[in-house]
């Protein structure tokens, strides 16, 4: 028989280290994730290969044409849409005198510029008009041809860099100011995408096989609290997640030259909050479930028409009034525009504030739901 | 000697099957005793152990450990007990001393993990993922989770199922350091030689209803009145089974 120490656990006075069983209740979710080379190529590797399909995808339509915009002096114009056009690198932006620019109208009219656009007069008036009275398109390369699809493309790609300028929600693909590329629109729904991926389904999984395992029944053996076990399982995605999310961020930075245009702070607290209300929503489906194939599909139930309603692939300003409003209630819309809004576009959390009470509110149903209904594996559960 | 559990005249019927599971099932266990529940699968050991529990509620009876019952006192039942699960399963890549440190962070004080862990030869291991450890050494860890927080009843079920004899002698062997320390243990097993050499008391269970009580020698000398062993034997071979291999699987255990 082998010896056993003979140390007795009655002869053995009680540790003085104070240990919380939420910490303790995180760290027991946190730690089996980094030592899992699996679920760590997973969790990183995939929404970096999904962003490079996706932009691989989207971007590659037409391409535009350098332009030039000429600016009469002495009239008005809007000077958020002048900087966002200087700023942009496919934009040349000339200020022309009154004269020069009778002048520039005369080679027009004198048809100098004949081999370059067969109407001229027209194409630059009907822009003059649906643009701006201040703005003129000067003929270059863009309008080299006759081609009336590019006229369009470029008429729109002016109209959304005013919209953007304007603080407006992007809705081009063509754009190249930095903060306004279907690039950076697309990455922060690439990052809600994989909040969606880590809270919702991986977590409401993770209940129901704690659930088989009877390690609930096995937590119901001992005083552990519940709001501890729900507080320390939040915790430890939501700590996973913006860890999960600063490293896309770097990478998306080296990858397509990604910027965060907003504050640090209130991104991050856009990003906790938002990813806050999507584990609560993942606590929620796991909650009851007794199977993994049931906790399966329902989370898949809830994420694909998240995932398409939502806005992380295509704008929703095209859907009817009544189903924006609706979508707009989604927690993770509100997210999804809080943090285009914040990274992107560099607004204030005030500008915000309306998708952060959704996500708030929405956060403490969703717990307290949890709370009252969580199946422990008890009979009175 | 203190009274820990008191069940008179339990009753359990499940709503579902309308299977009555426990039967008028009666009993009690002391302060530093072990209690064994022994009878074949689905007798109703595992319904009764979980009511004992609070994990089910009974369809009748009562039910009192430490003079508290459930609906008025789980909180402070809950901080009195701890358990080994049929089926013990926790995060595979978590180690030893943190599966050990999660459930003494439950309990208001608990024994040093350093401390218990030499207790239960699992020092060497305290590093180690549980997916690295032994089937025996995994039901110490299971164990050291269990009373860690020093509970005054622990309640195992089926604990040694699946380890060789060798691993099964030393748990037995914390559970009579356990005993000695005033641990109020509540067993089933499938093992008959766990029961005789753990158990106080015991109680066979079939069809949900008891059909025997007492001491082991007790129940061994009303239900058979002459001698079954044939001829003695110099050992069993269980006894074999330990000298030829118990000291190579010590040592691999815990080199």
């Amino acid at each position: 028989m082998p010896e056993l120490s003979q140390t007795k656990l009655n002869q053995t006075q009680p540790s003085q280290t104070k240990l919380y069983p939420f910490w303790q209740l995180m760290m027991v979710n946190i730690r089996p994730f980094f030592r899992d080379k699996a679920v760590l190529l997973w969790t990183f590797g995939l929404p970096i290969f999904i962003a490079l399909l996706l932009i691989q995808a989207f971007s590659g339509g037409p391409k535009m044409s350098p332009m030039n915009v000429v600016v009469i002096h002495g009239e008005q114009i809007e000077q958020k849409w002048l900087k966002a056009m200087e700023e942009d690198p496919l934009i040349t932006v000339t200020r022309l005198s009154q004269t020069d620019s009778i002048v520039l109208e005369d080679s027009f009219a004198s048809a100098q510029l004949a081999e370059v656009i067969s109407s001229p007069g027209s194409v630059l008036r009907k822009l003059q008009n649906e643009i701006s009275p201040e703005v003129y398109l000067a003929p270059n390369a863009m309008f080299s041809t006759h081609n009336s699809d590019e006229s369009l493309m470029a008429r729109n790609y002016l109209l959304r860099l005013k919209e953007q300028a304007n603080g407006q929600v992007m809705q081009s693909n063509v754009v190249s100011v930095k903060g306004y590329r279907y690039t950076d629109w697309l990455i922060p729904g690439i990052i809600v995408l994989q909040v969606l991926g880590l809270a919702l389904v991986s977590i409401a999984n993770s209940l129901v096989s704690d659930r088989q395992n009877g390690f609930f029944k096995r937590l119901r053996l001992s005083p552990f609290k519940r709001r501890d076990y729900i507080i320390g399982i939040v915790l430890a995605r939501l700590f996973l997640l913006v860890f999960q999310m600063a490293i896309l961020f770097v990478a998306f930075h080296f990858l397509f030259g990604y910027t965060l245009q907003g504050n640090v702070v209130d991104i991050i607290l856009v990003m906790a909050l938002g990813s806050f209300c999507i584990c609560m929503l993942g606590v929620l489906v796991g909650a009851r479930s007794q199977r993994v194939e049931v906790s399966s599909g329902i989370a898949n139930l809830l994420y694909f028409p998240l995932m398409f309603l939502s806005g992380i692939y295509f704008d929703t300003v095209n859907f009817p009034t009544v189903l924006r409003e609706i979508v707009s209630l989604l927690p993770t819309t509100a997210f999804l525009d809080a943090l285009r809004l914040v990274a992107n576009q560099g607004v204030e959390l005030v500008a915000v504030s309306r998708q952060l009470i959704i996500l708030g509110v929405t956060s403490v149903v969703f717990f307290l739901i949890v709370y009252f209904c969580f199946d422990w594996g008890d009979e009175k559960s | 000697m203190t009274t820990v559990i008191e069940v008179k005249n339990l009753r359990k019927v499940y709503k579902r099957t309308r299977k009555v599971a426990v039967d008028d099932v009666s009993f009690s266990v002391s302060e530093g005793e072990c209690f064994g529940l022994l009878g074949p699968n689905g007798a109703g050991k595992t319904t009764t152990l979980e009511i004992l529990q609070g994990l089910r509620s009974a369809t009748a009876g009562e039910v009192t450990l430490f003079g508290l019952n459930w609906k008025q006192d789980e909180t402070k039942l809950r901080g009195l007990m701890g358990g080994v699960m049929q089926h013990n399963n926790l995060y595979e890549k978590l180690k030893v001393k943190e599966c050990v440190e999660l459930f003494a962070s439950f309990y208001p004080s608990y024994t040093p993990i350093d401390t218990l862990l030499a207790r239960f030869n699992l020092s060497e291991k305290k590093d180690a993922w549980l997916s690295e450890l032994s089937g025996g050494q995994k039901q110490r860890v299971f164990l050291a989770m269990a009373v860690v927080g020093n509970p005054k009843l622990v309640f195992l079920d089926e604990p040694t199922t699946g380890l060789d004899p060798t691993s099964r002698q030393e748990f037995w062997h914390i559970i009579k350091d356990l005993k000695a320390a005033g641990t109020c243990v509540m067993l089933t097993t499938h093992y008959m030689d766990e029961a005789e050499f753990l158990c106080d008391n015991l109680a066979i269970i079939n069809s949900g209803q008891i059909i025997e009580s007492g001491t082991p020698s007790a129940i061994i000398n009303r239900t058979f009145k002459t001698p079954v062993l044939k001829e003695p034997r110099k050992a069993t071979l269980n006894d074999v089974f330990l000298k030829l291999t118990g000291s190579t699987m010590e040592a691999q255990s815990y080199a």
